[in-house]
Parts: structure tokens; sequence; C-alpha cells
């Protein structure tokens, strides 16, 4: 029979959802040491027994904390002579324009080698490399005893002959990865190029390591693994090019967020993932995540492609405090897991979000919270007490947050030119649905989505991910004419390399087309038809994204890509979930918006399709609380996400 | 207004700020707009305080409120909401011409004005003697281009399409510049809308409070760290490499919670463009006064209350007509920041870092067949701080903006970059090291092409501080197609032909400590 499962892996547990006549979803402990031992725990408390499942789709953050811990492989970058320093240097700009205090972050590698050679523009050498060349620089290569290799040379993506002679002999000799820029990204910009391939090859042998463990753990299950873009890749796949799962965690989230909206008939929508430390915030157009070429982790840029997200520090643990100027600010200091919100009577004794949360009764102190920790009020109004009485109490430190979201909120859909109002908010992670209504209202959005388990939101969206495969190559010549020799080689390739990925799935192939106008810096990415002109197409997009068009400019194709897809696990949100058994509903005194009410107190388990529900109300689940202001009403429709509007009804 | 509506006020007129930079560079045509956002935002109160700015140039900072200033010295109650002005004129509210600013009067319903929003773009080309607008040889302004003083471009009825005309036929390439204007009203009309937003939720009264409230918070932020500035006076001065030296001295004054730069005894104005009008001069000092109190306030008109700025007219930092004034934007104010620095150095031994590389280093390439036109500005060495080394190979002080990839260069121009990478030794040595210095060699490949150079600190060194050694000086030339080198001066025109190459090597950063 066959067993699905999604399996993310976050700071502090492992979600699992299970695909089963009722979809579950269970937590444990992540493990960090060795992430595959959580999985394993997860898989069998998900699914009973982990050699029962017999296919996963995983999230991992193994490359993103090998990154951003710097516990990397010891690497070496070969390049061209001239530009030795092109990691310091990159694009020459400083990170802030007046803070002394923050500098450029440290390159992830100082050794390089440099090789006489040239590639020019068009792919011809300039420089040849010679057979001598190749020795020497291979003998400087292995002097220097690295774990894994980055060849980046200039023009490499317009001509090759160079870099695959280099990488052919480094891993004859050497035997360890090398990563070669005109496989991983044949694409122009040499400092962006060079970044991703050196990335890439600091986390290769860690992230080989990784998943070595766990398809010896899993043996009979098929593993896909989630990549930034927000869709899914096989393991060998994940294996040589580990860079693509830098934003692997968070894309999930978003997919998710995605088919949350659709199932519940809303096209556009903002993904709103608030955790402990932080908030990410991403823009859904028609049910998808917005999808960037560029991303960047602790300051060092990556081109693959990556779901758009914004994060803002303010999350749960974040805390409030007075500064020098008299306002109260919320984060971006956390109080982290330890000692955590005073509430978790811990140590803790500065006010954070979440105390002020458990201070107006948002949170249940009855309740038990993951990890045997009990809420206990009292720290918090002490903590809170501390604040000088300007700073507004409880409902302050609320309405400062909620400020601080709302304005990264405004900024992903204002700039796609998108008005919130004429979005849904789709709340999720462990805050996102106690602050949503709220926020909505501030925003103007036309409703609040919380899906029926959006404490496990990510692991879902690995479920209903697309695996996927994008082919590129730059181009750089006119959109106009005929083009049909540029296609064929790439739609080749994306299908021959997810074929392997997923042997015996259906695929389907879109080709895609980055264009700008001649002497603009900036491309747009267009989806086209077999046999379309991107040309005709860039006009009309260049007016809907940037309000005009200049339909006598010659347009440029920069990058052709052909994008391959296979179905994901699950093609609609499941519904009909199993939300263990529901307890008597009972009623609590809390403070919604600065009102104090008597609230009804639900467990998510007693909400069935169809139910409707009037605020002030808090709907609980085991590791969320969805809270609805006085004058809310929801609704919960057939997927079982509860549906929550702003009334005029106080 | 208590401790929170402080902080949701702030985000909300920042947010009105941040919204009108994001269209600007959404609708903007021209890659310096777009990719290098050389291109600020800002809203200001009904009298003229600036309330929230959207940063990305320090040049811009302390100029836009003098834009708004003189568009309503020149408008007065005609200025009145639905009504844009444009200017560039450096003598009237500008800085030099290719920085277009337009403002605009904000209303709400009921047409009781509620502030202004204005945004400024760097446009790449406003006529003159050169491709760029920023000709080396200018003797006066004329010679730069087009000069806009403060003139009505759109009122209740719409846009003057003639004043767009008028632009656009001055530019070498005017379809771009009818594009990044479109943004620009884009921008103003985005901010309006938000601004009419906030007046509905706070009431007009209310709103203005709201304005007052933070200017009033970033001046209590920032005149907490100025107190923590010894008193006295501090005097520096340096050197402008222009004939056999310009001298701009600062005498600089704390006394309790206020600071007066007092730049009187500057130099006169010189028949070259490395004039800086008063506004550049403003921002430069409002530069190092934001990154040595609290860089991280509110940026508006509060941030710089404690901060008095003397000059006097017709000298190097506060021209007068007909100076030319295209570089005193991009080099006088690089030294103008340097200045200040040292002076503040006297006061804050602890705080303030070594000389950065002190110059922009002005690159460009052009002919007319083919016809192309490359500029480029280049990275250098960062100085020392107290607390670190300086980061090498990286812009300084009042320009932020991203080099072009050589692989991006040798696709659009005739042109091939050979090196691009650290100039070893440039630093100065110290407790902690300063950053070195860049080398940049980039050959021609068409048959001929026109060189302009626009440079600093070929002469005199980026001082250490604290007993560390200087930054090595820049140095510019030529390598002929035979081999031969050439020294080349740091500033001035030559002709190229195919094969030569011109290699710039750029300043490295004082060091600190002995």
């Amino acid at each position: 029979m066959e067993l699905v499962a999604g399996v993310d892996v976050g700071g502090t547990f492992t979600d699992v959802v299970v695909l089963a006549e009722h979809p579950r979803a269970v937590k444990v402990p992540t493990t960090p040491s060795d992430q595959g031992e959580g999985v394993v725990a997860g898989l069998d408390a998900g699914a009973g027994a982990h050699g029962d499942v017999t296919a996963m789709a995983h999230g991992t953050t193994t490359a993103t904390n090998a990154v951003l811990e710097r516990d990397i492989a010891r690497t070496v970058l070969v390049t061209t002579a001239g530009f030795a320093d092109l990691l310091v240097i990159g694009r020459q700009d400083r990170p802030s324009l007046y803070d002394l205090r923050v500098t450029r972050p440290t390159p992830l590698t100082q050794s390089v080698v440099t090789v006489d050679e040239r590639m020019g523009p068009q792919g011809r050498p300039l420089v040849a490399l010679t057979g001598e060349e190749v020795e020497r620089v291979v003998d400087a290569v292995a002097a220097l005893e690295p774990e894994s290799v980055a060849v980046s040379l200039l023009f490499g993506y317009a001509g090759d002959a160079h870099e695959r002679a280099l990488a052919d002999e480094l891993a004859r000799r050497l035997g360890v990865p090398v990563t070669r820029s005109s496989a991983l990204l044949p694409e122009f910009r040499e400092y962006e190029r060079a970044s991703t391939c050196v990335l890439n090859a600091a986390v290769a042998p860690v992230m080989r390591r990784y998943l070595e463990g766990l398809d010896r753990r899993l043996p009979d299950a098929s593993i896909t693994v989630m990549t930034s873009g927000g869709g899914t890749a096989g393991l060998d796949f994940v294996a040589d090019a580990p860079v693509h799962t830098l934003l692997s965690g968070p894309a999930a989230g978003v997919v998710a967020a995605g088919a949350v909206a659709r199932s519940g008939g809303f096209a556009d929508a903002l993904a709103f993932d608030m955790g402990g430390t932080s908030t990410d915030v991403c823009l859904i157009r028609d049910g998808v995540p917005e999808v960037a070429t560029e991303a960047e982790i602790g300051g060092l840029p990556f081109r693959t492609p990556a779901v758009g997200i914004h994060t803002v520090g303010a999350g749960g643990g974040s805390v409030g405090w007075i500064d020098r100027g008299g306002a109260l600010r919320v984060g971006p200091r956390s109080a982290g897991a330890r000692p955590g919100p005073a509430c978790y009577g811990l140590g803790g004794t500065e006010p954070t979000v979440t105390d002020a949360h458990c201070a107006l009764g948002h949170l249940d102190p009855a309740r038990q919270l993951g990890g045997g920790l009990v809420l206990d009020p009292g720290p918090a109004h002490r903590a809170i007490a501390g604040l000088p009485p300007e700073a507004g109490g409880a409902e302050g430190i609320l309405t400062v947050a909620r400020a601080t979201m709302a304005r990264a909120l405004r900024r992903v859909s204002m700039e796609r030119g998108v008005d919130p109002s004429t979005l849904v908010l789709i709340p999720y992670g462990g805050a996102g649905p106690l602050h949503a209504s709220a926020l909505a209202a501030e925003l103007g959005c036309a409703a609040v989505v919380v899906p029926p388990a959006p404490g496990v939101l990510s692991a879902l969206g690995l479920l209903l991910a697309p695996s996927r495969y994008e082919a590129l190559r730059t181009v750089m010549r006119p959109a106009e004419g005929d083009l049909g020799d540029v296609w064929p080689a790439l739609e080749r390739e994306a299908r021959d390399e997810l074929g392997r990925q997923r042997p015996g799935a259906a695929l389907s192939t879109q080709r895609v087309a980055d264009c700008r106008y001649a002497g603009q810096s900036h491309e747009l990415r267009l989806e086209l038809d077999e046999g379309e002109e991107p040309a005709s197409r860039f006009h009309a997009a260049h007016e809907r994204a940037y309000g005009y068009a200049m339909r006598g400019e010659p347009v440029v194709l920069v990058t052709a890509r052909v994008v391959a897809e296979a179905p994901p696990a699950c093609e609609d949100l499941p519904a009909g979930w199993d939300q263990g058994s529901a307890g008597p509903e009972r009623s609590r005194r809390v403070t919604i918006e600065g009102v104090e009410v008597e609230a009804r107190v639900l467990d998510r388990a007693a909400l069935g399709v169809g139910d409707r529900l009037a605020g002030p109300a808090l709907v609980e689940q085991s590791d969320t609380t969805t809270l609805l202001a006085p004058s809310d009403e929801a609704t919960v429709d057939e997927r079982g996400n509860l549906v929550i509007r702003r009334t005029n009804r106080r | 207004m208590d401790a929170v509506e402080l902080e949701v006020v702030r985000h909300a007129l920042a947010g009105v700020a941040d919204e009108m930079g994001v269209a600007l560079r959404r609708a903007a045509y021209s890659p310096n707009i777009k990719e290098r956002a050389d291109c600020s935002a800002a809203v200001f109160d009904v009298d003229g305080q600036m309330v929230a700015q959207a940063e990305h140039i320090p040049v811009h900072l302390g100029s836009m409120p003098a834009s708004v200033a003189a568009a309503i010295e020149a408008f007065g109650a005609d200025l009145a909401p639905g009504v844009q002005v444009a200017l560039n004129d450096p003598y009237q509210g500008g800085t030099h011409l290719p920085d277009l600013t337009i403002v605009a009067a904000v209303g709400d319903e009921e047409g009781r004005p509620l502030g202004y929003v204005a945004n400024r773009a760097h446009h790449a080309d406003v006529g003159g003697a050169a491709p760029g607008s920023m000709p080396a040889s200018a003797t006066d302004i004329a010679m730069e281009g087009l000069r806009v003083p403060p003139v009505l471009v759109a009122d209740a009825d719409g846009f003057r399409e003639d004043m767009l005309d008028l632009i656009a036929a001055n530019s070498r390439t005017p379809s771009e510049r009818r594009g990044d204007l479109r943004a620009q009203f884009a921008a103003n009309h985005v901010g309006a809308m938000r601004l009419r937003e906030l007046s509905r939720r706070y009431g007009p009264s209310g709103l203005a409070g709201a304005m007052a409230a933070v200017c009033d918070y970033s001046d209590r932020r920032v005149r907490a760290a100025v107190r923590e500035i010894p008193d006295g006076t501090y005097s520096f001065t340096d050197v402008l490499e222009v004939a056999d030296g310009v001298e701009i001295s600062v005498d600089l004054t704390v006394e309790g919670d206020e600071v007066t730069a007092d730049l009187s005894r500057s130099a006169p104005q010189v028949a070259a463009p490395l004039n800086a009008v008063h506004a550049v001069t403003v921002s430069s000092a409002y530069f190092v006064f934001r990154m040595l109190t609290d860089p991280d306030a509110p940026p508006n008109a509060g941030c710089y209350r404690a901060l008095t700025v003397r000059t006097k007219p017709g000298t190097i930092v506060d021209a007068a007509l007909p100076a030319p004034v295209a570089a005193g934007n991009v080099e006088t104010s690089q030294r103008i920041v340097d200045v200040l620095l040292g002076a503040f150095a006297q006061a804050l031994p602890d705080a303030v870092p070594a000389a950065s590389q002190g110059t922009m280093n002005n690159l460009l390439l052009g002919s007319s067949t083919p016809s192309f036109s490359y500029y480029e500005t280049i990275a250098g060495g960062e100085g020392a701080t107290p607390h670190r080394d300086g980061m090498s190979g990286v812009h300084t002080g009042m320009t932020n903006t991203k080099n072009t990839p050589a692989e991006a260069l040798e696709l659009a121009y005739p042109l091939r970059v050979w090196r691009a990478e650290l100039r070893r030794g440039s630093a100065g040595a110290g407790r902690h090291q300063g950053g070195e210095g860049v080398v940049r060699e980039v050959e021609v490949t068409c048959e001929a092409a026109t060189l302009t150079l626009q440079t600093e600190r070929r002469a005199r060194s980026p001082w250490g501080l604290a007993g560390g050694g200087d930054g090595g000086t820049g140095r510019n030339t030529v390598i002929r197609a035979d081999g031969t080198e050439e020294p080349l001066a740091a500033k001035g025109s030559w002709p190229l032909v195919r094969g030569d190459r011109v290699r710039v090597e750029t300043p490295g950063g004082g060091g600190w400590g002995g």
C-alpha cells in the first residue's frame, strides 16, 4: 500500500504530515546533530513504522544551517587570472549606509587559485588554456588539501571548454566534489555565479553525507527534497546541487499557503508565517508563490529559483523595550528558545510578544505546550509591568508588532503593484493565527483563511509541491525572429533530468524567457507558448508590471529556461483531517484590541465543515490558537479552512 | 503621543516613503535608477520639514529638503494640492544637473493641505558638452546641461506635456527621460494617495501632530547621542587636488546637545566642475553626523535639528553662479566627509574611522562610432575603525552604487576587462588595518574611444588615525597596445585607440592605531 509522508525539519520541531484516509500531523523534537534521527522518529510517530513509508517529501535545513553556522567544507575557488578577489569585492556596495558596525560577510573561502586563460563573451578563447597550466593549477589546488572545489571562470557560461578541462582533471586527481559553474548555473554576471558555485561546493560534502544517511535509514522509500523555488527534486540532483535547498523550509510553507488560498476559492493571497524570532511573508498570485531568480543567505547571494520571501525580525519571542527617543520597540532581539518568553517559566524576565498574548488571556494557561512546557501568566505580567506606563502594556507590544508586520506585508504586495485589500491573508506558524484578524483589518484584506493544521503547513506543502527541474542558458540576443534552435536542447535536458529523478511520471514542460529592453539591466520572466515570440509578450508584461511599454524599442532575450514538472504527491489540499477529540466548549475573560470581553473558547476539532462562529472567540489546537475579534465572523469551508471576515457588527 | 502611537505612526510614515521608492524603481526605465537605485523619495509636512525618507544615496540626504524649500519659495500659495513642480538647478534647490527632483503638494478631499511628497532620480543624460552630463572640461554650469529652475509640471488638469517635451528634447536619450519622468510622477501619485489615507485615519490635525512627533522623536535620539560628545571646538583641514590644492576647512563646535560645523574658512570656488553647492555640503555634513550619532534614528528633519552648517557663498563648499558643479556632488562631497571626520575624531577618538579612499574614481569611456557611453565609479579601501579593519574594495562615504559585472560590460560595450582585483599593499597599516583599494584594467576593442577621468587622492593619501598609517594614493595609467605605460593625470580627457588599456588603481583606506 502507498504510504506518503511530508517531513519538514525546523529549528525546534520536526513536523510530519502523513497522507491516509484522514491526514495526520505530528511534531517531534528536531535532532540537530543528525536531522535524520528526528525524521525517523517523526515517521514512526506519524505512520506507525518508518519502514512502511513508501514515499517521503523532505524539507531540510542541513545546507542552510551549514552556511549560517559556517560548518562547511574546506573549499577552493578556481577562477580566471585578474579576478582573484571576486568574492571579496562582490558588487562593491556596503550593506549599511551609515552604521559602521555592519560589515560585509566574510567569503566562505579565502583559498583562490587563478588560471592563466580567458574566454571571450562569445565563448571563444582569447587566452588558450594549456595542458601545463591545467597541471600547475591542479597541483596548486591539491596542495591546499580541499574537501570541495568550485570552478567558475570568466565567461565560463558562454564556452565551457576550459572549465571542463579543469574540473575533469581536478575530480580525477583529487576525488572530492567539484562544482563547475557552466553545469550549475550557465548564466552571466561573474560574481553572482561564483558566489552560487562556492556556496554549493562548501555544503556539498555535508549534504552528501546527510542524504546518504537518510537513504540508508529509509531504503525502501523514494525520497524527494524541497528546493528553494517551491518544487521537489531527487536525491542525486540535490547531492550534486545542494545550493538549491538553501530556502527549502520556507518554500514548502508558501507552496501550501498557495494551495490553501486556491482551496478557499481565492487566487491572490499573502502568506504570513510568524515564528519565534522572525516573520516570513510572501505574495501569492493565482495560487502560486512569487518566485525570484536570486536570493541571499547571511548576506551571500545565490542565483537559483527561490520563493520571494521577505523576512522581518519580529516573532513570538521578540522583546519589547523603550528606546532612548521614548518609543516602544519590539525586536529585533529575541528571547529565543532559552530562556524564552517570561511565561515559559524558564527564567526569562523580558516582556515578549508571547507574554503579551499570555497576559491578555489569548493563550490558555492550563494547556500543555510541546516539550512539557506549561504557560505561567505570572512572570508575563511581571515582565510587562517592568516597562514604563507609557509603553501601553501588553496591548502596546501587540500594536507595535502589528505595525512592523503590516509594513512588511504592504511592501511585498506593493512591490508587485498589488493592493493588499484585494488579498486574503493565510496565517501559519505558531503565532500567525493569533495576529491575523487584527492585521487583516489593518491592511483591509478581504478575509483570513486559517488552514486546518497551521502549525505543520510546511510539512503539508512538501506533499503539494510538484517535482521540478529548470534547464537554462544565457542567450543574449534579439528576442525576435526564429529562436527555434534555443529551446530543443533545453527541453531535452529538462526532460532527461526530471525523468531520471521521477521515473515513469508524466512530465510537462514550460518555456520561460527572461527578457528586457536593450540597455535595461533588469529582466522580466515570461512564460511562453510553443512557437511564441517573446518580444510581443514582453511589451504587454512590461506594461502590466511597470505601467508602460515602449513598443518601438528592441527586446533582448537574456536567459532561456525550460521548466519541467511532474505532479506532486497530492494535487489538492487534503480534507477530513484527524484533529483528535474535542473537549467541551468553555469561555475566558480576555482583552482583544483594547476591549475586555468574555470569549468563547473551542477546540479546532469541535468545528466541522459548514459550522459558523462569531467572535469574540479563541479556537485552540495543539500548537496554535486562532483569535477572533468581537466583530469577526468565521465559517469552516469544505477543506476544513477557517475563513474569517470582519463585519460592521460590534 | 505615547510610546506605542509613536512607533506605529513612524512605521506608517516610513511606509509612505518606502512605497514611493518602490514605485519609482519599479516604473523607472534606466538602469541607473532601477539597478543602482540612484534615487530617493521623501515626505514633508506643510512647512516643508522632512518627516520620512526612503534612503538609498547619502548625497540626497540633506538636499531633498532644499528642493522642497525652493519649490515653496518659487510658487508660494500657487503650490496647492495637486500641483507638481520639477527642478534640477543646483542654484535653486538642486545638487548637480542630472539629479531631477519632482515635488508634489498633497491635500485631503476638502482641499486642506497635508504636506508634500518629493522624489529625486539621477537622469543618465540631461545634455551638456559630454554624454552623461559631467564634462571634465566645464568652466561654467552652462556647459553641464539643461538647467531647470522650479517649473510647474502638473496641475489639477494633469501633466504639462510641453515641459516633458522640453526636458526630453535636451537629452541624448529622450525616450529614457520620458520613462523615468513618468516613474517619478507615479511615485508622487502613490505617496499622495497614502498620505491622504493616513489623514483619514488620524484626521488632518492628528496627522500634523504625528509628523511633528516623529521629528521630535528623532531629535531626542540624536541629542541623546550628541550629549555624549565632549564639548569643545575641533578644527580640521584637508585638500582637494585641483591646481596647487584647494583647502576645505571646518571648525566644529560641540556645546551640550548642539553641534555647529562652520566651513566658511574654505577656499574660493574654482573654474572646474568640483564646486559643491550648499545643499551638497549640507548632505555631506548630515552623512557624518548621522553615522556618528544615531544611524538607526528614523530619517527626518529631527535628525539634524541639533546640527548647524555654516558656509560662505562663493567658496568651494557653497558655490555661486556660474560655477560648474557636476563633480562637486561626487568628489568634493567625499572630501567634506573626510574633513568632518577629521574634526570629530578629536572629540570622539574611540568612534571615528580613519579616512576612506575619499574619491569615487569616476571613469567614463565612450565614442560616437560605435556609439556607446560607459560610466562607472570604482570602489576602494575603507578607513579602519577603532574596532575593526576597514573593508576592501568597497564604496564609502557619499555613494554606494554597484559595479558593472565584466560579463555584462563586455556584452554591452567594445571593451574588455583584464583585471578587477584588490590592490595589495595599498591599505594603511595599524592595529586595525585599512581596506585595500582596487585595480581595474579595461581595454578598448574598437577603433578609438575617449577616456575621461575624475579622480582624487592621487597626490595626498587617505589619512590614518591614532598612529595608524596612511592609505596608498591612487594612480591612473594608460598601457599602449605595444606595452609601454604612460601615467595619466587625476582629471582629464584623452583619446585612446584599439588595444590601449586604462588602469585605475584606487586608494587604500587609512589604518587605525599604532
